[in-house]
């Protein structure tokens, strides 16, 4: 081995020629002398190296082969795609076929060329942006103007709500997704081509904490406590659900279930509340209507001394006699509004103050019968006027008496008030007959005393006459308008003696009242539920021609038993509730009102002519009773109007013994806004349709055996206060509040999922447009 | 194949004189003056006439003032006779800025690159001659450029040079023994000098013995204070007791000057006898009665083993034999014989110094410390085993351990010969080629060795130009186309002057130079017109010359197999095994 | 050192790659752009190879190693890229499988290029790859010259040749041989020749001593055939599909930019 074995090659081989000796496979043979003599001559044939160059060579060219017909090819794009879309995207781009890629992406159908400057031109020679794509198709659900911004949220909010929250430890600050715009790119979260069952929503809680730089690790340990749970804002009704569980149900020995009042909605993941007649009505439907309810009074006739008046010179006509004396009696706050649309008579009240009272008045004081009478004239006027128009009249004069006040009550204040319904059920003709019935010459001492009397400003007048700028000369047109100029030109009114004995009158309201006790005696109830007696004793032409009680409704289709009703309302409410939410509201107040309408005809109530103490109240016919509802809603919207005010039109509302006590349940609030107070009557209700940041859903927690008891998270605190009268102002405290841990408990690591998008949502707003 | 030829005038020695401007009126002027004059031109032949010696082998320089005429380490191969004026030589190092070698020619980038398409696939295509004039015969050395002193005593130190006068020769040795320049020659004040180039000089010398004892002479007042000065030990030592070893020193030589002609039938026999047939410089458990010097050549360090010697170490150029023994007697009136034998591989310089004037001049002089320890007292019943096991150490401390085998292997081989052998890992090598890919793409798309070679285990000894202390090749090339780069020292074939007689690729023990027949850029080869034979090159490794960042073979490797290694010292191969 | 470097580099870069993905950025770019640079700069060490001369470009071993190392890290990213699953789309099943097979035949390569010239040397025999054909036809004219020699005498050994020898020593050695070379053959025919010998006199042994010597040689060219053909063949397939896959990952690219989601 030691020995230099330099045989058989004293030439160099020669490593860069590509032909060799087929022999010695050395540099083609003028070097190798090796094997000259021997007989096959040597063929020169390819290196080694050369092989490998050529077969690199066909390799490379090949590739590019295969890449120019790839691309030329009509499969391009399928070739070409990274991967499955989402089954959703899959299914929707299906019918388009090869050319689907151009409905996300802008180069889709572009050329190679177009490709290739795009990519050197960094993404300018194709301006289509994906995301602006994707808009194309989730525009539906998603605001244009924010979509790409931050939780689509306007900046300006969305840097309130950061400001409002505390972020205390800061994590490494990463690598901000979003471009100078702030915009972030729908590819950002969503990423596709992952397969058919990718989750494209999926967002971890690192990827969060990009911009969320709070560190987080888990929920139960870093999220920061609940504060507002649960929210007071979405107490609507006042149920005090600490008493009733602890006091009223046990005393009526039903046991308190919260199932019975609060339903699923369809989906199943939003409680409902049941409808009144479903969960209040068994306990509740009679003070909330009916004759246990107290009465509400619209307008009353106060104590006047007539006799000191026309001493005084200041006589004011026909007055009962039965209300004829020393001065005595409220005036109802309804009818302070409805005369403070008299300016005279508004000043007066102002300065009498809300305390007054006539009582107060002295008969001797020329000050005070000056007062007197001018009220007693605005109530005729009052009286005249309604019995000429109700519904007009009372608008008119509410609305003037809260803008006299030099409040501009808000539009969409107004429009939430249904001035039809201030009268609903409430025909002239009561007021007709008041008028006959009290005052007879009421139409003749209203002219005359406005003649007498031309010191009464522009206001006032048009107040007394339904037209305001009708010459004196019209009068008989006038007259003839009014059901009042009726009596006065002798036609026959059903005329009712002051001490009526139940038996010699054949008249109906007789049989009304046997079959309703609860009326006293004397006291006639609205006629206009019996038409019969009307058509017996008046002549049907001229009846025909103006009694306003042809305009009354046929009753025939109000009369069907009220247990059918009410299986068919459950029936209605249990279609109701398979079908969404969205009208369920509605629907379900409709149909409550026609359930409603019908009792009222069966259980009473409604409007009555007291004609014992002279005056007309109301009693709530049915649960949300349209009247009533009219009246609160003004008396809220009007609320700041100092007349309003003064009149204390709401405390009837809300004081205990107030008629349907609707304002004991119903609260108010003022929303958002303008600060105009509201009241919310119909329960809270949280519209899935609407995304809030967090979000939660009864129905999984539902299935669960530990939490089948809804108590077991809304745990009823029984506090001292439960029992006292002020849960008012108590705050409804009655719910001990949902803490973290109440969650933590299951939402734990190893526990159910705590990840942020668990419970929170990225896009905010609407999922239905508009909304 | 039919490749047509292409007949041109074969070259002879000579085409290319040392020297364009030497006018017959020199070489009239030159034979008047002494030596010349002395000479008898009838000893010379007709072939190589005096006159002809003196017109192509010699050249007239001109200097000036402070020239430096030869420069320390450089590699010459051509001697200075001073016809006029005087000159100054210094064994001290020059300052920096002279000792810098001069500026290789680079390549530049572009020319690099553009390689790779013009990459010439006609082996070993040359330009025909007269297509292009042959530049002067001049390994360098033709360019004008020469260093020189502003003001020498200033420079160097006057006290440590001594003076060169008119008539006297120099830089022979250097030229003869094909070794560096050991020292530098300075011109004081403006002088003419004959350079005669060593083919030269080896001519006249075979004819006249007058020149021969004359350079003998030359070197023991000159080079021999020199050579000692720069031995170990005797470097420190004082002017005057140097003088006083230099006279007492003798030459010796051993072996044969061209050692390498029966080198290869010597390789085939069995490792035993061949080193019974190297002849013995010093004999194990001989008289130790004098100390070594290693001119030139090298030994080889063997002891006793069993029935055969083993070889232990080898020596070099410069290495000192023997001075522990010395030492030891002299410390402790001992007589201790040699310890070790010595041996004279291939062709060994000796200078021997008898053991007198060492424990007169040397030991008392040197500082105890520099001294080699002595041996281990010889217990009374001390078996020759201890003194080999002591010796074993002795060798292990000398010389860096390789092992037996290898060692051997590169001595017989006489490996040990060559300064950047091209050593091949043979665990690492993958066979890949790279290394002769690399090579011939830095050759013109021609390799200059052969990835094959003696191998010993996984050490394999490639085919390529080891660039030998000791290049043997040189010797008997006619036109001096061979020879050493002077700033870097390889061994190169000047192409233009070669006449492809092949005499080098003879005498070349490892078969590294090979001779290629030349083609024209068309492919045809170049034949000699008048005996219509194919015109031949010498050509080997050329180390890469002018590329910077070393030879393009080693860092072709990709795997670390392949280093050119020193091999003139165990040590570096030694440094590499380590590493792996 | 360049291990841990190369370790240290993943880490890094994987930790990075992370956070990037953890701030909802597509990461895709930076390793892919990352795994296309690691690409080109692998590709580039076969230029460095056609340019020795270039004193500039360092040593080749210093580029072997980087190669190495640079090819295990982009191998680390280029599972990244992928997200450690199969990509599902058919263009990027074919670019991934043309990296790994650029990348396998690569760490085939390195394991080959390490353990078989320990392999070779353990031959004590060395030998051209290119000149193995000829040495081969050389032995096979020796074998038949040796048996011409011996037929004078006797037809032993002439008969075995041609029965059992021929078939090793003229044909090529079966595709089995050269994946996995193995002495058996050799050794049972160098056994049976031994066999031989008692029908053999002094100098017929004498030619089958040489005939078996002949048959050592041929062994190991066929071995050294093997293995130096493996050397050789592996780097086939790296190479030749290096620019091929090159070809493709830049189409990969222009593609992703053209159909990067996001804004602009």
């Amino acid at each position: 081995m030691n020995a230099p074995s330099n045989k058989g090659s004293s030439f160099y081989v020669r490593p860069h020629d590509d032909w060799v000796c087929s022999r010695c496979d050395s540099p083609s043979c003028g070097g190798c002398g090796e094997h000259g003599d021997d007989a096959e001559p040597c063929i020169p044939k390819p290196s080694l190296r050369l092989h490998r160059g050529v077969l690199t060579l066909a390799i490379t060219a090949l590739t590019t082969g295969v890449l120019i017909t790839l691309l030329a090819s009509p499969s391009r794009n399928n070739l070409l795609a990274p991967g499955p879309l989402t089954h959703a995207h899959a299914q929707i781009l299906a019918s388009s076929g090869s050319q689907r890629c151009d409905s996300c992406h802008g180069a889709g159908d572009r050329k190679l060329v177009d490709w290739m400057q795009d990519a050197v031109s960094s993404g300018k020679h194709i301006p289509v942006s994906q995301s602006s794509l994707c808009m194309d198709c989730h525009n539906k659900t998603l605001l244009q103007q924010f979509a790409l911004l931050p939780h689509n949220v306007e900046p300006a909010k969305l840097a309130a709500i950061t400001a409002s929250t505390t972020e205390t430890k800061a994590s490494i600050s990463l690598v901000n997704p979003a471009n100078a715009n702030g915009e972030l790119a729908c590819a950002t979260c969503h990423r596709e081509h992952h397969g058919v069952e990718f989750n494209l929503a999926a967002l971890t809680d690192r990827q969060c904490q990009t911009c969320h730089t709070s560190y987080i690790h888990s929920f139960e340990k870093d999220h920061p406590e609940f504060t507002r749970w649960p929210d007071q804002r979405n107490r609507h009704i006042a149920f005090d659900h600490a008493v009733h569980s602890l006091k009223h149900f046990p005393e009526k020995h039903t046991n308190f279930d919260c199932r019975k009042c609060h339903i699923d909605d369809a989906g199943g993941n939003v409680k409902l509340v049941a409808p009144f007649s479903q969960s209040c009505a068994e306990c509740h439907s009679s003070e909330v209507r009916g004759p246990e309810s107290p009465q509400w009074t619209l307008l009353q006739l106060p104590m006047v001394d007539t006799q000191a008046l026309a001493n005084a010179g200041k006589s004011v006509g026909d007055w009962p006699a039965s209300c004829d004396g020393d001065f005595d009696g409220l005036l109802p706050p309804a009818m302070k509004l409805l005369l403070s649309a008299d300016p005279t008579i508004a000043t007066i009240l102002q300065r009498r103050g809300e305390q007054f009272a006539f009582t107060d008045l002295d008969r001797e004081n020329a000050d005070d019968l000056d007062d007197a009478s001018r009220i007693a004239w605005g109530i005729k006027a009052l009286i005249f006027d309604l019995a000429n128009s109700t519904d007009q009249t009372l608008q008119q004069r509410l609305q003037l008496a809260a803008n006299d006040a030099g409040n501009d009550a808000p539009t969409d204040g107004q429009n939430s008030i249904e001035w039809s319904s201030l009268a609903e059920g409430l025909h002239p003709d009561m007021f007709a007959q008041a008028g006959q019935l009290w005052m007879p010459d009421l139409a003749k001492e209203l002219s005359e005393h406005r003649m007498s009397d031309p010191g009464q400003d522009d206001g006032a007048r048009r107040v007394l006459f339904g037209r305001a700028n009708t010459p004196v000369q019209q009068d008989d047109d006038l007259l003839v308008e009014n059901p009042l100029t009726r009596l006065l030109s002798g036609i026959p009114v059903p005329a009712f003696p002051e001490h009526a004995e139940p038996n010699d009158s054949p008249k109906v309201p007789v049989v009304k009242n046997q079959s309703d006790p609860n009326i006293p005696d004397g006291v006639v109830t609205n006629p206009h539920i019996d038409p019969v007696g009307r058509m017996r004793n008046a002549n049907p032409e001229d009846l025909l021609l103006e009694n306003p009680l042809s305009e009354l409704p046929p009753l025939a289709e109000n009369t069907n038993p009220t247990d059918v009703n009410q299986s068919g309302n459950i029936r209605q409410l249990e279609s109701v509730i398979n079908q969404t939410d969205s009208q369920f509201i509605d629907r379900m107040r409709m149909e409550i009102r026609q359930g409603n309408s019908r009792q009222s005809l069966d259980r009473g109530g409604g409007w009555t002519r007291n004609d014992r103490n002279f005056a007309i109240t109301y009693q709530p016919v049915q649960h949300i009773d349209p009247v009533m509802k009219a009246w609160i809603d003004y008396s809220m919207v009007f609320a700041s109007a100092q007349v309003v005010q003064e009149s204390g039109i709401q405390d009837s509302f809300t004081s205990q013994t107030s008629a349907g006590a609707c304002m004991r349940c119903h609260t108010s609030s003022t929303d958002s806004n303008d600060n105009v107070a509201v009241v919310q009557w119909s329960p809270y209700y949280r519209d899935p349709n609407i995304r809030a940041f967090t979000r939660f859903s009864h129905q999984p927690h539902d299935s669960i055996s530990g939490l089948s008891d809804c108590q077991s998270c809304h745990t009823i605190n029984n506090h001292p206060v439960l029992l006292s009268s002020s849960k008012q102002e108590s705050g409804f405290g009655d719910f001990a509040p949902i803490t973290k841990g109440t969650c933590a408990n299951c939402h734990r690591p190893g526990g159910a999922p705590g990840g942020c998008i668990d419970c929170h949502n990225y896009h905010v707003g609407s999922k239905v447009p508009g909304k | 194949m039919s490749i047509k030829e292409v007949p041109v005038q074969r070259p002879q020695r000579w085409d290319a004189p040392f020297s364009a401007d030497m006018t017959d009126n020199d070489v009239e002027r030159l034979l008047t003056l002494a030596p010349f004059c002395a000479m008898n031109a009838e000893a010379f032949s007709s072939k190589l006439s005096l006159r002809g010696i003196l017109k192509y082998d010699c050249r007239i320089n001109r200097y000036k003032a402070g020239d430096i005429v030869i420069r320390q380490g450089d590699y010459g191969s051509s001697a200075f006779l001073i016809l006029r004026g005087d000159a100054i030589v210094t064994l001290n190092p020059l300052p920096a800025d002279f000792a810098d070698k001069p500026r290789k020619t680079r390549r530049s980038l572009l020319n690099s690159v553009s390689r790779l398409w013009r990459r010439n696939h006609v082996a070993e295509m040359r330009e025909l001659p007269g297509e292009q004039p042959l530049p002067p015969i001049a390994r360098g050395e033709g360019a004008k450029m020469r260093l020189f002193l502003q003001d020498i005593p200033g420079t160097i130190d006057i006290s440590q040079t001594f003076r060169l006068q008119t008539g006297q020769l120099f830089g022979e040795l250097a030229a003869l023994t094909r070794t560096p320049r050991s020292a530098t020659v300075i011109a004081d004040g403006p002088g003419e000098m004959l350079e005669l180039r060593w083919q030269g000089l080896r001519d006249l010398m075979k004819r006249d013995n007058a020149l021969r004892n004359h350079v003998d002479s030359l070197y023991r007042r000159n080079s021999l204070r020199g050579h000692l000065q720069q031995t170990p030990f005797l470097a420190e030592l004082d002017e005057r007791w140097l003088q006083e070893v230099a006279n007492e020193t003798l030459f010796e030589t051993y072996g044969d000057f061209e050692w390498n002609r029966q080198f290869q039938s010597l390789s085939q026999r069995d490792i035993a006898d061949r080193i019974q047939s190297e002849p013995v410089i010093a004999m194990e458990g001989g008289l130790a009665d004098s100390l070594l010097l290693i001119r030139n050549g090298f030994a080889r360090l063997s002891r006793q083993h069993g029935d055969g010697h083993q070889t232990i170490a080898y020596l070099g150029k410069g290495q000192v034999f023997g001075m522990r023994e010395l030492t030891h007697n002299w410390r402790n009136k001992e007589n201790r014989p040699w310890t070790l034998t010595l041996r004279a591989v291939g062709y060994v310089d000796i200078l021997r110094i008898p053991r007198l004037p060492i424990e007169q001049f040397v030991l008392p002089n040197v500082p105890e410390s520099s001294l080699p320890a002595s041996f281990a007292p010889l217990a009374t019943n001390a078996t020759k085993h201890d003194l080999l096991a002591e010796n074993d150490r002795r060798a292990n401390r000398r010389e860096a351990q390789l092992e037996t085998g290898l060692l051997e292997f590169l001595v017989d081989g006489r490996f040990i010969n060559g300064t950047s052998a091209m050593v091949i890992d043979l665990d690492r090598c993958t066979r890949c080629d790279d290394c002769v890919r690399a090579c011939a793409a830095t050759h013109d798309n021609n390799p200059r060795f052969l990835r094959e070679g003696p191998r010993y285990e996984n050490w394999m000894i490639a085919g390529a130009c080891m660039h030998c202390l000791d290049p043997v090749c040189m010797i008997g090339c006619p036109t001096g186309a061979i020879g050493r780069n002077e700033s870097s020292g390889n061994v190169l074939i000047n192409d233009n002057t070669c006449i492809g007689c092949g005499t080098c690729a003879a005498s070349c023990p490892y078969s590294n130079i090979k001779m290629v027949d030349i083609r024209c850029s068309s492919g045809k080869p170049i034949v000699d017109a008048k005996r219509g034979e194919t015109l031949q090159k010498a050509t080997k490794c050329d180390f890469c010359e002018g590329l910077s960042g070393g030879p393009a073979c080693q860092r072709a490797c990709p795997h670390d197999a392949l280093v050119r290694v020193d091999l003139t010292h165990p040590l570096p191969l030694f440094q590499i095994i380590q590493t792996r | 050192m360049g291990v841990t470097l190369t370790i240290i580099a993943v880490l890094a870069f994987w930790f990075f790659e992370t956070l990037q993905r953890e701030s909802l950025q597509h990461t895709a770019w930076t390793t892919g752009y990352s795994l296309f640079g690691c690409l080109l700069f692998l590709a580039a060490f076969n230029l460095r190879k056609k340019l020795p001369f270039l004193s500039a470009s360092g040593t080749s071993a210093m580029w072997m190693q980087l190669h190495i190392y640079v090819a295990f890290f982009s191998i680390a990213v280029f599972l990244m890229h992928i997200g450690l699953a199969v990509p599902n789309g058919v263009f990027e099943q074919a670019l991934a499988l043309l990296y790994v097979t650029v990348a396998g035949s690569g760490v085939y390569g390195l394991y080959m290029t390490r353990t078989i010239p320990g392999k070779l040397t353990a031959t004590g025999f060395e030998v051209i790859f290119e000149q193995i054909p000829e040495k081969r036809r050389q032995l096979v004219a020796c074998a038949r010259n040796l048996i011409l020699e011996t037929a004078r005498s006797t037809d032993v050994i002439a008969k075995f040749y041609l029965h059992r020898v021929a078939q090793f020593m003229e044909r090529p050695r079966s595709l089995a041989y050269n994946f996995s070379p193995s002495l058996r053959t050799s050794k049972t025919l160098i056994e049976e020749m031994r066999q031989l010998d008692r029908y053999l006199s002094a100098t017929q042994r004498e030619s089958s001593r040489q005939l078996t010597t002949l048959v050592r040689k041929k062994e190991d060219l066929d071995y050294h055939w093997a293995l130096q053909g493996r050397l050789k063949l592996w780097l086939f397939v790296h190479i030749g599909l290096t620019y091929g896959l090159v070809l493709v990952s830049v189409l990969h690219g222009v593609i992703a930019h053209a159909f990067g989601g996001g804004l602009r």
